[in-house]
Parts: C-alpha cells; sequence; structure tokens
C-alpha cells in the first residue's frame, strides 16, 4: 500500500533522509517514530509529492507519488499539524468547496463527524484554535472514505479532550483504512498502531509489528548477590544498561524466553534473581532514541 | 473544476477586486473629463495619470494576491494534497485575471470610447487590442513572477531584487552601446521599436509557457526562477537586435513596397555652403553654444533627394555616418537624424536638404584640408497621404475618420489657434497643419509633426486610455510684432485649420558615397 524505497533527501548540505526504506502493509496502522529532527515529516512530504526525494522513491497507493494524480490523491486523507487552509473562508465554506473534488464525499458521513468534532460552520480558519485547526483538517480527510490516510504529527500541541475526541473521530473511520501516522505522542498511538517504524537521523533503526515489538522489548532488572557493576562488554541488544546498589537494569531488543538466563549468565556472575517485564511503545521508543543518541555522541566524540 | 476554484478566489478576493476596479473607473472618469483641452477636470491631468499608474499598480497586487491563494512554492499548503487538476488550477487563475483584472479595464476603455462617440466596432478593436498587449506585457509577467514566490513579502523582495538587477543591467549596457547606431538599443523610441517589443513578447510568451508549465505541473521552483532570469536577461538582450534586422523586417511588411523604388540622393555641391539666415533664432543661437561647448562643430551637407511623390513625407529613422580618412582608418562622427522632407501636392518631386554632421573640433582641426571620404547609410521610410481634412479655425467640432474627433480653439494669449483632437486607437502619428484663409485660400507656413511608430496594433500604456489625444498650436499673430502672418486674427473668423496625415507606405535604405570631400568646405557658419 506504501512503499519507501532507499529514500534520500538533502537540504543543502544536510542529509535529512539516508536511504530510507520501510513499507505499510495494507489495513495496517502504521507508527512512524522518531525524535525531532528524524525525518518523519518529510518521509510523509516526500510520500506526498509536497516534496521531491534526492534519490531513491516512494510508492502510495501502487504509484510512485511523484506520478499522483488526481484520480489517486482522491483516496488518500492527509492531517498534518502544519496544514495551511484558507484562513479567509468560515469552516462550511471551506468544507463546501473541497467537496465537489472527491466522487466519493459522503455527505452524512461528513455531518456526523463535523457534529462530533463540534466545529463551529461559520468560524474563519485563521479564527480556530490549534486543536479546532486539527479536528478540521481532519474532518476534511475523512467524509470522503479514504483507503490511506496519512497523519503528520496529528496530536501535538492538543489538549486531552481534543487529543480524545480527534481520536474517537479517527476511530471511527479507521477500519477499512490504512493508517500512516506520525508522532510523538506515542500513548495515543498504543491502542491503534499494529506496526511501528523508528527513525533517527534520517535512518530507519528498525521496523516490526506491534506484537512482534512487544515480545522482542523486554525491560531486565537482574538482581545480583554484591553490587553490581556496568560489564565490560554488554551484548549489542542490551540498551541502556544501569546499575543501583545490587541490581542492574537493561531492556533487551532480542528477547527470547529461552535464551534469556544463558546470555545473562554467561555476561554476569551471582545473579540472585531475573526478571522480564513487557514494555509500552512508549519505553521502547525512549530506550531505542536513547541508545540512538549515544551512539551518535560516541562517534562524533 | 476552473470555475469553482475561480468562484472561491472570488469570494476571497471580491472586496479588493472591486476596490481595485472602482480605482480604475475613477481615473478613467477623470481622464476622459478632461477634454480636448484639459480644462474640464478638477484634478490636474499628471495627477490623474499617477492615479492610472496606481490603479494599475494595484491590479498588480491584486493578480499577486490570487495567484498566492494556491501559491506553489512551499510545503504546507492545503490544495497540495487535494485532488485538484494543475490544468484547472491555472484556468482558474486566468479567468481570474482576464474577469477580474482585464474585464474592468476593457470596460472602462470601451466606455469611455463610446462615452467620446466613437462607434463600436472601433471601440471594441482598440479596447479588445489594449487588453490584449497588457495581458501579454502586464498580467503575464506579474502572474509568472508570483507564481514563483510564496507569499507577499516574498514576492516583494524578488521584485525588489529584479528592479534592480534590471536597472544594474541597463546602466552597464547602456555604458557599452548607449551611442551605438548599429543596435536598436534600450527604450528606443525608434518607430520600429514595436518589432523587438513584439520579439520580446513572443519570447517571453514562449518562457511564460514554459515557466506555468514547470509551476503549476511540476512545481520546479528554482528551475523555474532560473528560467526565468535567464528569459529576463534574453529580452533585454534582444534591446541589441542589430539595427539593419529591425528595419529589414519592418521593410518587408510595407505596406506599398514600391512606393519609394525611383528615389535617390545624391551630394549636391552645387548648392554651396550652407548659410545662416542673417539673424538666427534663438534656438539655432543655443545650439551653437552647446556644440562649441562640448567641443564639437558641424557640418551641413548639401543633398539632392529625386524622384519624390507628390503628397508624400520622406522621413529618415535611423542614418548611420562612415568617415574614412585617405589611409582607409575610420572617423568617429555622428550624424543628425532629423530627415523630414514634405513634398507638397504641387511639388516638383526633387528636394534639396542639409544634411547635419557633428564631429569632435580637434579632429575637424586635424583633417579639414584633406580629402576624406564619406558614407551615410539612411534608414528611409516614405509616408503618402492618408487623409485631408479642414475644420473651422475658432470653436471648431469635427469627426474626421482617421483623424478621430477634433475641436479648435483661440489660445489665451490670442496669438495661436489650438487643435486637439481624439481617436481611439491609435492615432496618426505624422502629419502636416496649417491655416488657410477661405475667401482667399491664403496659408501661413505649415506646422508638421511626424513622430511615427509603425505598430500594427495598438499598444496603449499603463497611464493613458484607449483614446490618443494629439495637437498642435498654429502662430497667426507673433507677440512681439515681428513675424506677419497672411492668415492673422483678423481672417480668423473665415479661416480653417487644413490638417494633413500621413501613413508609411514603404520602407527602404539608401547609401550616399561621397568620395572625396573636404571638411573646411562644409563646415556651417
Amino acid at each position: 500500500m506504501i512503499r519507501v524505497n532507499d529514500l534520500w533527501k538533502k537540504f543543502g548540505k544536510h542529509e535529512a533522509l539516508q536511504g530510507l526504506s520501510f513499507s505499510v502493509p495494507e489495513e495496517s496502522a502504521f507508527a512512524l517514530i522518531g525524535p525531532n529532527g528524524a525525518g518523519k515529516t518529510t518521509t510523509i512530504k516526500v510520500l506526498m509529492n509536497i516534496l521531491e526525494a534526492s534519490c531513491g522513491n516512494t510508492e502510495i497507493l501502487g504509484v510512485d507519488s511523484r506520478q499522483l494524480s488526481p484520480n489517486e490523491i482522491e483516496q488518500i486523507g492527509y492531517v498534518s499539524e502544519n496544514q495551511d487552509m484558507p484562513g479567509s473562508l468560515s469552516v462550511s465554506e471551506y468544507i463546501d468547496y473541497l467537496r465537489p473534488f472527491y466522487t466519493r464525499w459522503d455527505k452524512e458521513l461528513e455531518a456526523s463527524i463535523r457534529q462530533r468534532l463540534r466545529l463551529p460552520p461559520e468560524r474563519k480558519i485563521r479564527d480556530l484554535s490549534h486543536g479546532m485547526r486539527m479536528k478540521m483538517a481532519l474532518a476534511c480527510a475523512l467524509p470522503f472514505r479514504p483507503k490511506v490516510l496519512i497523519l503528520d504529527e496529528p496530536f501535538s500541541g492538543l489538549d486531552p479532550l481534543v487529543r480524545d475526541e480527534f481520536m474517537e473521530g479517527l476511530l471511527r473511520q479507521a477500519d477499512e483504512m490504512t493508517l500512516l501516522v506520525s508522532s510523538h505522542e506515542l500513548g495515543e498511538l498504543e491502542g491503534v498502531a499494529t506496526h511501528a517504524a523508528f527513525l533517527n537521523e534520517g535512518k530507519l533503526l528498525f521496523q516490526d509489528s506491534m506484537d512482534d515489538l512487544k515480545l522482542r522489548f523486554r525491560e531486565v532488572r537482574v538482581t545480583l548477590e554484591q553490587p553490581a557493576s556496568l560489564p565490560r562488554r554488554a551484548p549489542e541488544e542490551w540498551l541502556q544498561v544501569r546499575t543501583v546498589g545490587n541490581i542492574l537494569t537493561f531492556v533487551h531488543s532480542r528477547f527470547s524466553e529461552q535464551d534469556l538466563g544463558e546470555r545473562i549468565h554467561s555476561v554476569l556472575d551471582g545473579i540472585r534473581r531475573i526478571d522480564a517485564q513487557p514494555m509500552a511503545l512508549r519505553s521502547i521508543f525512549i530506550a531505542v532514541a536513547s541508545e540512538a543518541q549515544n551512539e551518535a555522541t560516541r562517534r562524533e566524540s | 473544476m476552473a470555475w469553482h476554484i475561480f468562484r472561491k478566489d472570488v469570494r476571497l478576493l471580491w472586496r479588493l477586486a472591486v476596490g481595485v476596479s472602482f480605482m480604475h473607473f475613477v481615473a478613467t472618469a477623470g481622464m476622459f473629463r478632461q477634454g480636448h483641452f484639459g480644462h474640464n477636470t478638477i484634478f490636474p491631468v499628471p495627477l490623474l495619470q499617477l492615479f492610472q499608474q496606481l490603479a494599475f499598480l494595484a491590479f498588480g497586487f491584486l493578480i499577486v494576491a490570487v495567484v498566492h491563494q494556491d501559491a506553489i512554492p512551499g510545503a504546507r499548503q492545503d490544495w497540495l494534497v487535494r485532488p485538484i487538476r494543475r490544468r484547472d488550477l491555472v484556468l482558474a487563475k486566468c479567468l481570474f485575471i482576464l474577469l477580474l483584472v482585464h474585464g474592468p479595464v476593457f470596460l472602462a476603455d470601451l466606455a469611455e470610447a463610446l462615452a467620446a462617440g466613437f462607434p463600436l466596432h472601433q471601440s471594441l478593436a482598440a479596447s479588445v487590442s489594449r487588453s490584449a498587449y497588457l495581458f501579454f506585457s502586464f498580467s503575464l509577467p506579474i502572474w509568472i513572477f508570483a507564481s514563483l514566490t510564496r507569499n507577499f513579502t516574498e514576492a516583494l523582495a524578488g521584485g525588489l531584487m529584479a528592479f534592480a538587477g534590471y536597472v544594474a543591467f541597463q546602466l552597464l549596457s547602456h555604458s557599452l552601446y548607449g551611442d551605438n547606431n548599429f543596435v536598436i538599443g534600450p527604450g528606443d523610441a525608434a518607430a520600429v521599436a514595436w518589432i523587438t517589443e513584439s520579439l520580446q513578447l513572443l519570447l517571453f510568451l514562449v518562457g511564460s509557457a514554459v515557466i506555468l508549465r514547470l509551476q503549476y505541473w511540476r512545481r520546479k521552483t528554482w528551475v523555474a526562477r532560473w528560467l526565468t532570469v535567464g528569459i529576463a536577461t534574453l529580452c533585454l538582450l534582444m534591446q541589441y537586435v542589430p539595427w539593419q534586422t529591425v528595419f529589414a523586417m519592418e521593410k518587408s511588411l510595407s505596406n506599398d513596397p514600391a512606393a519609394a523604388k525611383n528615389t535617390s540622393v545624391s551630394f549636391d555641391s552645387g548648392m554651396g555652403k550652407f548659410r545662416q539666415p542673417s539673424s538666427p533664432s534663438f534656438e539655432t543661437t543655443a545650439k551653437q553654444h552647446a556644440l562649441r561647448a562640448a567641443g564639437m562643430t558641424s557640418l551641413s551637407l548639401p543633398l539632392h533627394f529625386y524622384s519624390l511623390k507628390a503628397n508624400t513625407v520622406l522621413k529618415s529613422d535611423r542614418s548611420v555616418f562612415h568617415l574614412l580618412s585617405s589611409d582607409g582608418s575610420a572617423i568617429s562622427v555622428n550624424g543628425v537624424n532629423d530627415l523630414e522632407i514634405h513634398e507638397p501636392a504641387t511639388g516638383n518631386s526633387d528636394a534639396r536638404v542639409w544634411q547635419t554632421v557633428y564631429l569632435p573640433i580637434s579632429t575637424y582641426n586635424r583633417i579639414k584640408d584633406a580629402p576624406v571620404r564619406l558614407e551615410i547609410d539612411y534608414s528611409l521610410t516614405l509616408l503618402t497621404l492618408s487623409s485631408s481634412s479642414a475644420i473651422s479655425a475658432l470653436n471648431g467640432d469635427q469627426r474626421t475618420p482617421g483623424v478621430g474627433w477634433c475641436k479648435t480653439r483661440m489660445n489665451d494669449a490670442e496669438s495661436h489657434v489650438d487643435l486637439s483632437c481624439i481617436e481611439v486607437g491609435n492615432g496618426p502619428s505624422c502629419g502636416a497643419v496649417s491655416l488657410e484663409y477661405v475667401p482667399s485660400g491664403e496659408r501661413n507656413p505649415e506646422v508638421s509633426s511626424c513622430a511615427p511608430d509603425y505598430a500594427p496594433y495598438f499598444r496603449g500604456s499603463l497611464s493613458s486610455g484607449v483614446l490618443t489625444r494629439f495637437g498642435i498650436s498654429l502662430p497667426f499673430r507673433d507677440p512681439a510684432g515681428l513675424a506677419p502672418y497672411p492668415v492673422d486674427g483678423h481672417k480668423l473668423a473665415e479661416s480653417q485649420v487644413v490638417l494633413q496625415t500621413y501613413r508609411a507606405a514603404d520602407h527602404f535604405t539608401l547609401r550616399l558615397v561621397i568620395p572625396e570631400i573636404r571638411l573646411r568646405d562644409w563646415q556651417a557658419d
């Protein structure tokens, strides 16, 4: 449904994307996760043919993004935190303007979305708050029942109430569509995303289904008989290795129930107890992002 | 969907569009109210012209605003993620410019021409011609420029940069080619300048199509920006098309290519040396002083033109002078391009004239006694009579086809009869006028004005409307009492203004070679 192939994007001398590749399966909810400047928005803008790739290509609905025609765009919903709509038009006027461009626009669905999102019809778009504007963007992206919905940082700057309304509006329509979401708000994605990809400095750290991610990542806590010290050579799949008193903790990025004890015993002595807890997406992201940051710092120094 | 997008733009910009159109209508009405002699207006004509130009500036702003409603550069515009066909977007913008910018201009022009009493077909033709010219020379460049920028600030900054680049180019090129007679030259008021202008427009039109295609279909803003700079530079360089090429093109468009086939010129030493009148005019004396101050001297060469048809004007469009010393080296000289021979109906088909040539005094002193060779390349146009009409000398009010609506009056000092005419579209640019006492047929000396423009279409300008105004003052009394006129104030009541206009018939070149000449013999006194 969505494919990114060896994508490079340069802004002057800065390489925003460095050979990025991933694919989004049909009818999945794909979370694109990464710290600021990781290249999430750039990737999405290349996908939507808003920006041109320096090298590589992207496909959406089986069509090269550079060849997207109105026929394809009609099947793609797009919501972004930095989306400039004509401020002088009112909410109603702009929706009235957009409607004829979509052959599959469902007026009843539009009415129900507008009602649910409580958009003031007569208010000018420039007078809407940020949250209202995001809801407006969503209201303009759903009534034509897009096959693909792309959300670029949709939750940033939204208060919890608006976020709930936004999510509710989104989830009611999300069943039959492929969803690509870039966000920092990992808590919101937790219940929605079926797949996730982690980006850092324009590179893909990994891509996996949420089920696999949850199986792969564990927060491991090892209680030792003696005060713990950092192992001289920790395995590379151990992230964020820390010690406090007799306890050593780390994030295991290739967790396997069978191998865990054996692997730890090969590195540490005097083990009294091993606990492995499943991790939330947010914790996985923080662990991976911190590790990537440390790696970058190490490289620079 | 073009109409749908157009309606959205109208909804967003109708207030601005109405305001600008109102400005334009007020300026046009003011210009119209000035009448023939400019005494009916509340505001002075230059102020109205300035207001007219401001209205066009506002139209330019409106074009930028409508293009920026769906700006091309940038990555945040909502329309980029909507199924909007680029063709519809371009059509919508074009429709807006045509209907809300050129619509009011066209309507104001048409209303002005009809209000001045010109027939509908003539008024329509001139209004359409002016609108088309303005679209290609004014609106399209602004549209292109706006499509390369994302907001008004960027457009303003880009506009200032473009203006600075234009001034720098003109200064540089003027210092290199300013006095070069072999090229047509920047801002040349030559009658054939319309050809380079048309070539520039044609190039720009082709370039515009490419730029719009690049921008609206492929959003290649930087490529389009550099292409615009390239096309603009090429357009500017077109100012330097060789004169002979441009004149050859004009020649091929002659209305009557055989009209001047027998016309020739020779150096007529038998006319003797040019003698200034015993009491030269103030203007002549001032010219001589200015020449001396500039370290220049002048020669007056007697020339004889043969086989001129009756009722014609022979006008020099450009004269290029080559002075060669006996050893073949070229000496820099300038000639005066003021050759204008009026051959009357009763003429003998020959004309003798003086050709003025300037050269530095130091050069003159060095070679004045040596034999030199002089060659003059004339680019000439023969204009034939296109209309002849007469109107009462006092309070005349008459319409003549090809001339327009003319009125006469006596000036406030009661020394001249003022003739003022209004024509829709291009007015006559070459004419001769005289004051005639009807009972006896006596005439005062003819006053002529010939600054032709051979453009086959009406261009107009931003500060003038669809009406062309022209006029001339005919003296009948010398306030100093020195010059008596055959038709004086007492005869005015029974006098008429005879107006003859001329139209270009044939463009041709003549080469005069004087194999050996001694400059000293022909220095003007």
